[in-house]
This record gives structure tokens, C-alpha cells and sequence, in this order.
């Protein structure tokens, strides 16, 4: 049985069970200690227990992501799973939010999808990364060996991909691992849907590109379809006898990934056409407010730095460094780097090579901000898409590929110029690398760090060592081969375990506002924006990738800076928590809150958290007898930012004949997707104000007949009442549902049809 | 066999740093814990709760690898306290691992100050300025040449700031000229400082009765 086997089957089977087996080292903690890699601890120190501490891990800004969003929106979808909900409106953040539509949730990932419906949300995620790390290296392994490189060389590759740092170094993240990790395997698809002539590979490619679109983060997707778009055009040029078969395959991917991926891309083009004030505008495509040192910083840190400076730990919190490497570094290793130029200096040895390294050029200078950027702004959404934090994913890609191609110019035994001369080259760079390091860090690393007992200095110099050695020494291939994935490994795992440390699963509990969640009131905090929905508390903070701009910049008192994503306490000024029904403050630090202290009043104090009551605040559903036009929701929000009395008046954009009614409501039924709401109004007409954030998809339904939802002050809902009494539902139902279900469900059975038909045609 | 041994090299480099990295990663660990308890001194004592601040910050200083700003704080806990040899005792190694940070040293000058001993204070105080010129260490190193007698030191150090608006500056700036015997000099500071806007009633009195010595 084993011998029938093919040889390149073995090789797939090795490499599978080596990522399998070195992933388990990293996931032992999280397999027998009961331990995660989510960054529990984190949400511990700043939010449940203790108060917010703004130096805590100052040095890996994207950890905050990893528990203000993608951590809270995946416990959110597991509990909603395991309830049968697919949830489509969030009621708990931003005064309500659509859930599908921010572009970065990745709910349609089935993997994640089969994982929380089975698992608590910490496992899920563990599991899910467990799983894609496994995959990342795997599938750059098949797609390297599908580019004709050895068995080595394409094992080394898949090993330093799925291990650069940002992949392994931001595990709580995740977001970039949940669209990369599709990457290779769907170019992978590509050329087996090319060669083969093969319609499986095209619905497998279809499949892969749809994945890559429902990730976590819609810049990774954009460059990942950049990368694909690249290839589609590198072999349009270089190979004209297969023309038709590139082009085709290329286009029904596109289309079957676009498709598949529908029911999630609409509703995140309404709400990005809803967010454009707030970004994509105003994106530095050439980073003018970065210093030329920060452009510097950013080439060289990618070099060596991650590994010298060891972890964000070992610097100083007092004082802040000028840019964050643990972030915005495409590191693959020092090795990788010195592979890389080696491949640099081989360019015929691949036909290949030449363009994966102009990708590289093209993509790092992109990534440091430099006028390429002006050029590459002509493709379609690269302003608003393209933005720094996406890229050192796409450039740890490249150098994995040229690094591996590297290894098999060093495993064929290149010339010892071309040899020497990378290693000059690579030891020129790093050594910069290091000196500029020292000189931004210098001065805030501890003392005893500056020694030749500190790991941090002695382990690059033995790894320069023993890849000066590994280059010079004549051993077989396979050795070689060895000794380099033996490197790599030394490199890269302690930074995943130095980067990430995991944490004991806590038993979450928010027992300051547990007694007080059960009415419809909002809250406002400064410990953590996303929370909320884990409580099930209801708020008018958030923080999210797109938010509608009359919602973000219409109630904030005032704009610092774009893009804006965040609604905190910070930014609630009276009037709008009176609108908004912002009853409880929760605050560790009262000097941030803006209500007058006249308007507050001290409810309890629990352990470093103050909870206060903002007073004569306004119900979540009122009735208001009359209306005041204006002609934008700009206008209505300024009147209210500068104390109108909402009861004056409902502000209104249309002309709405209706007033001189009064009258009371009070909510039947509170749902996430459907709100029930009793009215009872005496003379004339009045309106019935639900302060939800307003968005299309909501409908009202007035005693069964459906009326037109009106913008309310500039962000919140109402609808004209005649007098008398009447039942009055808002229900949910946005349009994209049918028309995306259906592109999907095409895009779906598009794929299966592929399948079969060339299952029929291969029986035949 | 014989082309096995040429990896040789390379598995000792491996074996060694993964113990080494190994290591290294549990002293993260370490750190990363002694950091959580110092943050949570620093809320306790922010919320006015010493006895707990100071339970965290024994905790925090009991974990194999130290998180410096520990001895930081409890050098300055101790400084506040007045206990200032035991504030010099975590100040030092607080300095040990932060040698740029002109706070420490500041503080050990304090310390030194406090426990009498004038001239390690004021090696403290240069070795500050020295770091980083600005309104505290200028302050710190200016008031103990003037506690110490050393009133034309003084003079020289603060004539160096002397275009300054800083009131403090230039009040110990007059007086370092009033006790170097530069009357004229300091006519002219104290003619300046009672010339700048916002200057609060009691420093205008100060002024003044110095003026009119």
C-alpha cells in the first residue's frame, strides 16, 4: 500500500505531519495546561478586574484589536450559534450595528463556524489557529513544490511563512492568518487549473478566494487579490501557448470567489458607502506624517531587529519607542534574508524569481510609504484598502518564496562569489539593522541587555555563524536542506513564545453592572469598547472597521483625526447620552467623563470602577408631538451637540405633516432583529422615536402596514403616528439578504457543478 | 556517516540556543508577572489604597526576573516615606537597569539628599542634568550647589538658561546672583520676573523682599 504511494504524495504527507508537529509545541500550553493564547490576562488587567492602564504592552498596539474586536465579536458569534441565532444586527454596540457588514468579523468561515458551534470560544479560536497555522506552512509547501522547487527548500519555505512574525507573532489577532493562509494554496489551485486543465481546481480556487474575501481583514484580501492578479498577468506574459486556459481559469476563480462571497461583500459595500467620511479619504498613501526615521525604521526592522530586540517586554514602558516592529514587520528570519539576496543574485535560475522579487521591490516600497504609492493609487479602492499594517504579511509571502528559491540555488551549489557576495550584502543590511535599532532603542533597553550574555545579542551572531557555515560547507542536499529548517526553527519559534504569552481561561464576569442590565438603558464606559456584547449590555460605544458616518462623526463633539472607529466614553457629551438613553456611566478614571457633574449622581463604587447615573435621560422609545426640518443629518446633529431639546421637536430631512398629537409607547419586545413597540397617541399626529441608530434594512410596520422610516436627529430612527392606539414593529430585513443568498448559492453550486462535470468527463 | 558530522556543528547551535531561547522564555514570563503586579501597585496607590499597592509591589519584586520599574516605585514609596535608605537601596537597582532615565537618578539625589549625604546628592543631581537638560534637573542641581554653598556654581549653571520665562529659574538665577555679590544682575532677573504675566501674589512678595535686600 505504502509503496504505491507516489513519491510526491510521501513528501506532502512529511511536510503535513512536520508543521503538525511543530505547531503542537507552540499549542502544547493550550492542549495540557488549560491554557490560551487568547490574551485573556489582558482583558483581565484593564476591564474586568482593575482599571484601564494605558502603558500596559504600550509596544503591541494591534494586541488591543485582538481583545477589543476579534476576540469579543467571536464570543459573541458563539454564543449566538450555540443559541440557533445567525445574528444580522448587533443591538449592543453603537447603539446598534449590522453585523456582516464591517468587513473584518470572518462569521462565514466555516472552519470558524463548525469550531464554535462545537467548542467555548477560547478553544474555538485556539483550534482555529492550530489549524491554519498548520495549513499556512502546508499550503506554501504545495504551492513551492508546484513552482518546481525540491522537497527542502519548499519545507524551509512553508516553515518561515507560517512562522514569520506576522503570522506566529500576533496569534490573538488572527486576522492576518485567516485570509494569508489561503493565499498559497489558492495560487496553488491556480497553476493545477492551468496545468491540468483541470475544472476542480477552478471551483477549489473559487472556494479559496471566497474564504480569502469572508476573512477577518479586507486590506489582507485586497492584497492577496493584488498577488493573484499578479501571477494571472506574470503568466499571461511569459507563457502564450496555454493563453486561453490562464485566462479562463483566472476569471471563473474571480467570479466564483466573488460570488460565493456575496452575501457578505453587499452589506459591506452599503455600509462602506455609509462610511466614507470617515475613511478611506484621508489615507496617507504616502505617509506624510511619518518621519523619513520611521520609513528607515521600517525597511531595517524587517531585517533583524525582531529577533534582537527579543520581545515587546524588554523595553522600557516610560518611555515609548517611535514606532512599534512587533506590529508592522514582515520579518522572516535572518536566514530567510540571507536566502533571499542569495535568490536576488540567481535570477535565471527560476523563471520565476525575477518576478516575485520585483513583487518584493514593489510591495516593500509601497510598504515604506514612498512615492510608488502615487502610482499604485490608480487601482481601483488602493486609497481606501491599502494600508500599512496589511502589508508585512504580504511582504513575509514574497520573502518566503524568494527565500526558498534561495535555498535551492544554495542546495545546487551556486558560485562562492555569488556566495560571498549575499553574504556581505545580508551582513551589511542586518548590521544596519542593528545599529539603527540601538540607536532608536538604545537608550530605554535595560542595562544589563547590552552584554554577549543576553540571547538577544549572541543568538544572531551564532545564527550568522552557522549560516555563514551551512552556505560554505559541502554536505548532500538533504542535509543542507536540514541544517537550514533546523536554522529557521532557532529563529522563529522563541519569537512566537516571546511575541505571545498564554493565559489561564477566566471565568468572565462583569458583577459591576450585572444587577443593573436588565432594562433597555444604555451604558457608556472606558473599559472596553466591544464588551458589551459579551454582557449583553446595551451601548452607544464601539469600536468597529466601519461605522456609518452620521452615527461616528455625527455624535461625537468633536473629530481628533481620521480614520475614526471608536465611540467611547471619551466622546459622549450630555446631550447625546440624554437622546441616546445613556443612563449608566461606568468609569475608573471620572476626569474623562464630559457630563457636568450637576447632571450625574454617584451610584456605587466597586473596587476601582465608579458607576454613575446620568440623570433625566430619555427612554429608548418616546413620543415627541412635533417636528423641525432640516436639511441634513450634519445640521440635526449640530443642534444637538449644542443642547436641542429633542422633545422640542423631532429633527427631521423630509417634509412630514404631522403634530399636535401627544401620547406615551413602551417596548413589548426587545430582539436583536425586531423591535415591538405599543404606542397610544391623543389628537392629531405625533412621532414615535426609537433611538436605534438609524440604517437601511430597518422597516416599520405600523398596526401591519409598512410605513417609511425617517432619520431621526441624524442618527436614530422614528416613524408619524396618527392618534389612537397601535402596534408598531421594526423589523430587520436588509435587502442584500435575498440578492446575495441567491449570488452565493449560484457561486456555490457554480463550484459543484465543476466538480461533477469533470467527474462525469473523467468516468467517460 | 563521515558527511553526517558536518551537521554537527549546526545541531550544537540548535540544541544550544533552544535551551538558551528556552530559558529565555520562561524569564519572559517571569517579567511579564512582575510587570502585573507592578501596574497594579501603581492603581492602588493611584486609588490611595497603600497597603495594598505595597502587597502588590512585594509580589511583584518576589518573581525570579524583576520588572525594573518595580524597584522604581518602591524606591519612591520609600522616598515618600521618608525612609531614604532603603529608597537609595531600590533606586540603585532600579539604575542598574535604567541608566538614561534621568527620573532615577533624580530620585537617588533625593534619597542621598534625605539621608544627609550632601555629596553623593549632588553627583546624582550632575549626573541628571548631564542626562537631560530641563527644568527639573536644572532646579535639582542649581538648588543643591546653593544649599551647599556653592553660589557662583550656581550662577554659572542657571546663566546658561538665563533667556528663559521659567519664574523658578529665574528666581533661583536672582538669587545665585544676589549671593555671588552680582547685585546688578540680579536687579535686573527680579525686574524681569515681576514683568511676567500670571505671577502668583506670594512669589511677588518673595521677589520683592529680596529685591529690596
Amino acid at each position: 500500500m505504502w509503496d504505491k504511494i507516489t513519491k510526491m504524495k510521501k513528501e506532502s504527507l512529511y511536510a503535513l505531519l512536520f508543521y503538525g508537529a511543530v505547531n503542537f509545541i507552540l499549542f502544547v500550553p493550550v492542549f495540557f495546561q488549560n491554557k490560551t493564547w487568547t490574551p485573556f490576562d489582558l482583558i483581565d488587567q484593564n476591564f474586568l478586574y482593575p482599571p484601564k492602564e494605558k502603558k500596559m504592552f504600550s509596544s503591541t498596539a494591534t494586541r488591543w484589536d485582538g481583545m477589543y474586536y476579534f476576540f469579543l465579536t467571536d464570543y459573541y458569534l458563539n454564543r449566538e450559534i450555540k443559541n440557533f441565532n445567525f445574528p444580522l444586527w448587533n443591538p449592543y454596540i453603537l447603539s446598534g450595528h449590522p453585523v456582516f457588514a464591517d468587513g473584518q468579523n470572518g462569521f462565514l468561515n466555516p472552519v470558524r463556524i463548525i469550531l464554535h458551534s462545537l467548542f467555548s470560544p477560547w478553544k474555538a479560536r485556539d483550534l482555529f489557529v492550530f489549524i491554519h497555522l498548520i495549513l499556512t506552512g502546508f499550503f506554501m509547501f504545495l504551492y513551492l513544490r508546484k513552482l518546481s522547487l525540491s522537497f527542502y527548500p519548499s519545507l524551509f519555505g512553508g516553515f518561515v511563512y507560517s512562522f514569520s512574525l506576522p503570522i506566529t507573532g500576533h496569534i490573538p489577532e488572527e486576522f492576518y492568518i485567516s485570509t494569508f493562509a489561503y493565499l498559497p494554496f489558492l495560487l496553488f489551485s491556480y497553476e493545477k487549473a492551468v496545468n491540468e486543465k483541470s475544472k476542480i481546481w477552478i471551483a477549489i480556487g473559487g472556494f479559496l478566494l471566497a474564504l480569502i474575501l469572508l476573512g477577518r481583514y479586507l486590506p489582507s484580501a485586497y492584497f492577496s487579490l493584488l498577488i493573484f492578479g499578479s501571477v494571472f498577468l506574470f503568466k499571461t506574459l511569459t507563457n502564450s501557448k496555454n493563453y486561453k486556459e490562464i485566462t479562463a481559469s483566472f476569471f471563473l476563480i474571480l467570479l466564483l470567489g466573488f460570488l460565493i462571497s456575496s452575501i457578505q461583500l453587499l452589506p459591506t459595500i452599503e455600509l462602506s458607502s455609509l462610511s466614507s467620511e470617515q475613511r478611506g479619504k484621508d489615507l496617507d498613501v504616502l505617509g506624510r506624517r511619518f518621519p523619513w526615521v520611521f520609513r528607515i525604521a521600517l525597511m531595517v526592522i524587517n531585517f533583524f531587529s525582531p529577533i534582537f530586540l527579543g520581545s515587546s517586554l524588554d523595553i522600557n514602558p516610560e518611555t515609548d519607542p517611535p514606532f512599534d516592529p512587533f506590529v508592522i514587520s514582515g520579518f522572516t528570519g535572518i536566514l530567510s534574508f540571507f536566502l533571499l539576496i542569495l535568490s536576488a543574485l540567481n535570477l535565471r535560475e527560476k523563471k520565476e524569481t525575477p518576478f516575485y522579487l520585483l513583487l518584493y521591490a514593489i510591495f516593500f516600497l509601497s510598504y515604506l510609504h514612498t512615492p510608488i504609492n502615487y502610482i499604485l493609487s490608480f487601482l481601483p479602492s488602493f486609497k481606501r484598502l491599502a494600508i500599512l499594517v496589511a502589508l508585512p504579511p504580504v511582504i513575509a509571502f514574497l520573502s518566503s518564496v524568494l527565500s526558498s528559491t534561495g535555498a535551492e540555488v544554495l542546495l545546487n551549489n551556486p558560485p562562492n562569489v555569488k556566495k560571498w557576495l549575499s553574504i556581505f550584502i545580508a551582513s551589511l543590511l542586518s548590521l544596519g539593522s542593528v545599529i539603527f535599532a540601538l540607536i532608536i532603542y538604545g537608550k530605554i533597553l535595560p542595562l544589563p541587555w547590552m552584554s554577549f550574555g543576553n540571547i538577544r545579542i549572541f543568538s544572531p551572531i551564532l545564527i550568522i555563524f552557522v549560516i555563514v557555515y551551512t552556505f560554505f560547507i559541502k554536505m548532500p542536499p538533504y542535509l543542507k536542506g536540514l541544517s537550514l529548517i533546523l536554522i529557521s526553527m532557532v529563529e522563529l519559534l522563541p519569537l512566537s513564545f516571546s511575541f505571545n504569552r498564554p493565559c489561564s481561561v477566566p471565568d468572565l464576569k462583569w458583577e459591576y453592572l450585572s444587577q443593573e442590565k436588565s432594562d433597555l438603558y444604555r451604558t457608556s464606559s472606558d473599559i472596553g469598547l466591544n464588551l458589551y456584547m459579551i454582557f449583553q449590555i446595551y451601548s452607544t460605544d464601539g469600536y468597529e472597521g466601519l461605522i456609518p458616518d452620521y452615527y461616528i462623526i455625527g455624535t461625537k463633539p468633536e473629530i481628533k483625526g481620521f480614520p475614526v472607529r471608536t465611540f467611547t466614553l471619551e466622546d459622549l457629551s450630555y446631550p447625546v447620552a440624554r437622546l441616546l438613553g445613556v443612563k449608566r456611566i461606568v468609569s475608573s478614571n471620572a476626569e474623562q467623563i464630559k457630563i457636568p457633574e450637576e447632571l450625574l449622581y454617584k451610584v456605587k463604587e466597586g473596587g476601582v470602577i465608579t458607576i454613575f447615573e446620568v440623570r433625566d435621560v430619555l427612554e429608548r422609545v418616546f413620543v415627541v408631538g412635533s417636528s423641525k426640518r432640516v436639511s441634513n443629518w450634519k445640521e440635526a446633529s449640530e443642534l444637538i451637540k449644542n443642547g436641542y431639546n429633542p422633545l422640542e421637536g423631532v429633527l427631521i430631512e423630509e417634509n412630514v405633516r404631522c403634530s399636535g398629537g401627544q401620547g406615551s409607547a413602551r417596548i413589548v419586545e426587545y430582539r436583536d432583529e425586531e423591535v415591538i413597540v405599543q404606542t397610544h397617541v391623543e389628537r392629531g399626529c405625533a412621532f414615535l422615536v426609537l433611538s436605534d441608530t438609524y440604517y437601511p434594512g430597518w422597516k416599520v410596520y405600523v398596526d401591519g402596514k409598512e410605513e417609511k422610516i425617517l432619520r431621526a436627529y441624524g442618527f436614530i430612527r422614528a416613524v408619524p403616528i396618527e392618534n389612537g392606539e397601535h402596534n408598531v414593529r421594526f423589523v430587520f430585513k436588509p435587502w442584500w439578504i435575498l440578492p446575495g443568498g441567491i449570488l452565493s448559492g449560484i457561486g456555490i453550486l457554480g463550484c459543484f457543478i465543476l466538480i461533477i462535470f469533470e467527474l462525469m468527463k473523467k468516468s467517460l | 556517516m563521515k558527511e553526517g558530522i558536518k551537521i554537527l556543528p549546526v545541531l550544537i547551535v540548535f540544541s544550544f540556543l533552544s535551551i538558551e531561547w528556552f530559558k529565555y522564555v520562561e524569564s519572559v514570563d517571569e517579567i511579564a508577572k512582575s510587570r502585573w503586579h507592578t501596574f497594579m501597585s501603581a492603581t492602588y496607590f493611584s486609588r490611595k489604597d497603600e497597603t495594598t499597592a505595597l502587597k502588590e509591589l512585594e509580589e511583584a519584586l518576589k518573581t525570579k526576573v524583576v520588572y525594573p520599574d518595580a524597584y522604581m516605585k518602591m524606591g519612591i514609596y520609600y522616598l515618600n516615606k521618608g525612609m531614604n535608605e532603603e529608597a537609595i537601596k531600590f533606586l540603585l537597582s532600579a539604575f542598574t537597569f535604567y541608566p538614561s532615565n534621568k527620573d532615577v537618578c533624580l530620585f537617588l539625589s533625593r534619597a542621598c539628599e534625605g539621608s544627609g549625604n550632601m555629596i553623593e546628592a549632588l553627583k546624582w543631581a550632575e549626573y541628571c542634568f548631564n542626562l537631560k537638560k530641563e527644568k527639573t534637573t536644572i532646579l535639582l542641581l542649581a538648588n543643591l550647589y546653593l544649599k551647599l554653598g556653592l553660589e557662583r556654581k550656581a550662577f554659572n549653571l542657571l546663566g546658561e538658561f538665563k533667556n528663559t520665562d521659567d519664574p523658578e529659574i529665574l528666581l533661583l538665577y536672582g538669587l545665585s546672583a544676589l549671593k555671588s555679590g552680582e547685585r546688578e544682575i540680579a536687579q535686573k532677573i527680579f525686574e524681569k520676573l515681576l514683568s511676567l504675566p500670571d505671577l502668583p501674589d506670594s512669589l511677588k512678595e518673595t521677589i520683592k523682599s529680596h529685591s529690596e535686600k
